[in-house]
């Protein structure tokens, strides 16, 4: 599977592979309105639940989803404050996980009966449809041609399959004999990973050998090769047979897994493996926690001290937050810390650079092929008008001309800007991570994308009134 | 170190918003962030960035004009230092007085421009010349068009160009000998533009009249000829500087070499006469030191990876041309301006030809 584009960067502070586990705090967390979807309760402020029931369900146009409650306790609901959302408090009183819903047997059972089951343990969200793309149609409107697991998290941080392998081989294992079955008849499932002979997929390949429906990728390791829009284009460029409006699902490990204890233990989706990595932190390691753990329970104290940035995300995609105010959700597998701190050097820009890594080979690090010490939540550089330098191409996974895209944009030309593929952005933020003039690249792109999706509504509502205005006057003219 | 920290600590507030030298504030920035790296907290993703930045990237250029630069001063003295400085002292007051006018910082694009300037002029170049064209060509050549990252023509070129046009025959007489005993006719040497100094003729001059330079004169430099352009062996350690650090873009230099060659050997095979072969043409003249350092300016090339190609192509063909088929005896300053014409045309191509692609990705997306 090639690439174009995409860059790794040597980063300290790799999470050690041993995932921890984390026990569960008294009191858990969970939003109600999250990643595109909102959930209305389904019980009452001050209601017993045990494991595993439906704590709130989201409505959509093919079904409904769950969300299932990841422990047993009382349950506080705080309705939509001025500037929060809408949130329940799980109140622990059992942290045992039982199974909940019967136990399955996934080979007997059909296509719909699978879909219902997934979206009743909460599992469903965590699928990446190709068509919509977020979370597939749940009636069965839409039948995957496709359907990619991804084994590689190469963003850093980013909980990678090989972990969530090596801590639940059966539930993968049985998780990837469910997924074709939602395919269609000739679809065919593809396992992407940077090293296939690795030892720790053997058992992987050993169930998978001599499956016709099953191939196996090898991708570079290089950001962002996991993103679902990414590996996409990447299989539709290496595989012609695809026809433009074949349906293709990404998903990764650990939903795989969740699939798998789902289907075959009875279990809802309840707990996230997360890597905790990053500079900033002295012992990074990957942690198994009870959705709805507060951030402060996996991090040490000394890491949420005031002079660490703390990324809910990996390192380029990451968002700040406060390790008070915030909670373990469904679709969390890594958290990056950063130093605020940065000193002034004297005479920085002549430095032989041993301590820092560049996409470009211009530091000492180039010979040596040590990390990035030096990074932190800095510029680390001074802002400057664009030079057309060209990295930001080089560097770009959708093959898109971002120094274009910036020029259209200083000068809002916002059309020209869509033609030459501002839709196409993935948000990866390479662009920006590489500018030497410290450009905004990802945040304007984003901003534009937004303002063109509020003139389409726009537009688009316009367009309808007007047609039924014409509609109401060709009523009024018959009679 | 702690010295400067605390004198640009103490003068801060003069260059504050109510202080007294208020006005000349981007040239505390510049000094202050010249000396000591610029901290600022990131305020959206990536929080994380890459070290490369403005500053680094055009050190890394002067790092690659040092060869260049070292064997200038071997072969023509001590008077290179005061082309440079002039050509500092005169581009930076036109630089300082836009950066006040406009409340903008100082951008480091002046500090190669300043350096490359005075290694394109005859080294008898009066210094009074070397002002006004260092002048013209920071005003017209850049800061007219709206600063560093925004010119649509090289900025040295243009000075160079308008000396060319304005004062034509003290360009031609301004071509000295090259040796080493310059240095030790200080403080003489430094001002000598005077009819006594020794003059020469360039090795693209001679050809036109017949006589052919050896080669080992033109690769070491040995030379007539423009500062810092005589020297192919001093440029190419630069080039392969450049190359490596992927400060300059490979695309435009081997578009450019291999246009050239391909221009020169088909037209010395069909007109010997009036073109001269593509070994000579590679290695006499400013056309090494103008297709790795001047050519490769990110800012007045194709912003576009595959334009640089088409652009590399276009100078070098014209290069051979010029100098073959006009009055002009070197083409590659021509060549490269209109280059930088051509520039966003054939950016506009690339990106008619994305337009197309993205609306096929879209439809299968």
């Amino acid at each position: 599977m090639k690439l174009q584009g995409g860059y790794l960067p040597r980063v300290p502070g790799r999470p050690s592979a041993a995932v921890r586990d984390i026990a569960v705090p008294e009191r858990l967390v969970i939003p109600l309105n999250r990643h595109g979807l909102q959930y209305t309760p389904a019980i009452n402020d001050g209601d017993a639940v045990s494991f595993g029931v439906p704590l709130a369900w989201a409505e959509t146009a093919g079904g409904r989803v769950a969300l299932p409650a990841p422990a047993s306790g009382v349950v506080a609901i705080t309705p939509a404050g001025k500037n929060s959302a809408p949130c329940m408090t799980l109140q622990v009183t059992d942290a045992q996980v039982k199974a909940s819903g019967s136990k399955h047997t996934p080979e007997r059972m059909d296509p719909q009966a699978l879909r219902q089951a997934l979206a009743a343990g909460g599992i469903w969200p965590l699928i990446r449809s190709s068509k919509t793309g977020g979370m597939p149609v749940l009636d069965g409107s839409e039948t995957p041609a496709r359907i990619m697991v991804s084994f590689v998290a190469a963003e850093p941080f980013r909980t990678c399959g090989n972990t969530v392998l090596a801590e639940a081989r059966e539930r993968v294992l049985a998780g990837l004999r469910v997924l074709p079955r939602l395919m269609t008849d000739s679809g065919i499932l593809h396992l992407v990973l940077t090293d296939p002979t690795d030892a720790a997929f053997q058992a992987v390949r050993a169930q998978t050998a001599g499956d016709a429906r099953v191939r196996i990728e090898q991708a570079p390791l290089r950001y962002p090769v996991e993103h679902p829009r990414v590996l996409c284009r990447a299989l539709r460029r290496g595989d012609r047979t695809l026809k433009p409006d074949d349906v293709i699902w990404v998903l990764d490990v650990q939903a795989v897994q969740a699939i798998g204890a789902c289907l075959a233990e009875g279990l809802p989706l309840h707990e996230r493996v997360i890597a905790v990595g990053g500079p900033g932190l002295a012992a990074p390691g990957h942690v198994r926690a009870r959705i709805g753990t507060p951030l402060a329970s996996l991090l040490p104290p000394e890491a949420a001290a005031g002079n660490n940035l703390i990324l809910r995300g990996g390192l380029f995609q990451g968002v700040p937050v406060e390790p008070a105010a915030t909670a373990i959700d469904a679709h969390d597998d890594a958290f990056f810390v950063l130093s605020r701190l940065a000193e002034r050097e004297f005479l920085g820009f002549v430095t032989p650079g041993f301590d820092r890594v560049s996409f470009l080979p211009i530091f000492g690090t180039a010979l040596t092929g040590s990390a990035d010490r030096h990074l932190t939540a800095s510029l680390r550089g001074e802002r400057r008008p664009c030079v057309a330098c060209g990295l930001c191409e080089q560097v770009c996974p959708m093959a898109l001309l971002p120094q274009m895209i910036h020029r259209y944009l200083y000068r809002d030309a916002l059309d020209e800007a869509q033609s030459i593929g501002l839709d196409l952005c993935i948000g990866c933020g390479l662009c920006a991570y590489v500018c030497p003039s410290k450009i905004e690249l990802r945040q304007q792109f984003a901003d534009a994308q937004a303002r063109l999706r509020e003139e389409r509504a726009h537009t688009a509502a316009a367009h309808r009134e007007h047609q039924e205005q014409l509609e109401k006057r060709e009523q009024q003219r018959k009679t | 170190m702690k010295l400067i920290k605390n004198i640009l600590h103490s003068v801060r507030p003069w260059f504050d918003d109510t202080g007294r030298l208020r006005h000349l504030r981007p040239v505390y920035l510049a000094a202050d962030n010249f000396f000591f790296s610029h901290v600022e907290e990131t305020t959206c993703a990536p929080f994380g960035r890459d070290p490369v930045d403005v500053k680094r990237y055009m050190t890394l250029v002067i790092v690659a004009l040092m060869p260049a630069f070292l064997a200038s001063l071997y072969f023509f003295g001590p008077r290179v230092l005061l082309l440079m400085f002039v050509s500092y002292a005169a581009g930076g007051v036109v630089e300082v007085l836009f950066a006040m006018v406009r409340r903008e910082e100082i951008n480091e694009g002046f500090l190669v421009t300043g350096f490359i300037f005075p290694l394109i002029l005859p080294p008898g170049t009066p210094l009074w010349m070397v002002a006004a064209g260092s002048i013209f060509g920071v005003l017209v050549g850049k800061e007219v068009f709206g600063g560093t990252g925004r010119n649509l023509f090289n900025a040295a070129l243009v000075g160079r160009c308008f000396l060319a046009f304005a004062y034509p025959g003290r360009m031609t007489g301004a071509w000295l000998t090259p040796g080493p005993e310059k240095w030790l006719q200080l403080p003489g040497s430094l001002l000598a533009a005077a009819p006594d100094a020794i003059t020469t003729a360039t090795p693209l001059g001679l050809a036109k009249s017949g006589v052919m330079t050896a080669p080992i004169d033109l690769f070491l430099g040995n030379i007539g000829g423009c500062v810092g352009e005589t020297s192919a062996l001093a440029i190419l350690i630069g080039a392969v500087a450049l190359l490596l650090t992927g400060i300059a873009n490979w695309r435009t230099i081997v578009g450019g070499l291999a246009s050239l060659t391909l221009f020169a050997w088909v037209l010395n095979a069909l007109f010997p006469g009036q073109v001269a072969p593509p070994g000579f043409q590679l290695l006499a003249g400013g056309w090494l030191f103008g297709i790795v350092f001047m050519a490769t300016d990110p800012v007045t090339g194709p912003a576009t990876l595959p334009a640089k190609w088409a652009y590399g192509i276009l100078i070098g063909a014209l290069t051979v041309l010029i100098r073959s088929y006009s009055g002009f005896v070197e083409g590659t300053m021509f060549a490269i301006l209109f280059g930088n014409i051509c520039a966003p045309l054939m950016d506009e191509t690339v990106i008619r030809l994305r337009i197309r692609r993205c609306a096929a990705e879209r439809a299968c997306s």
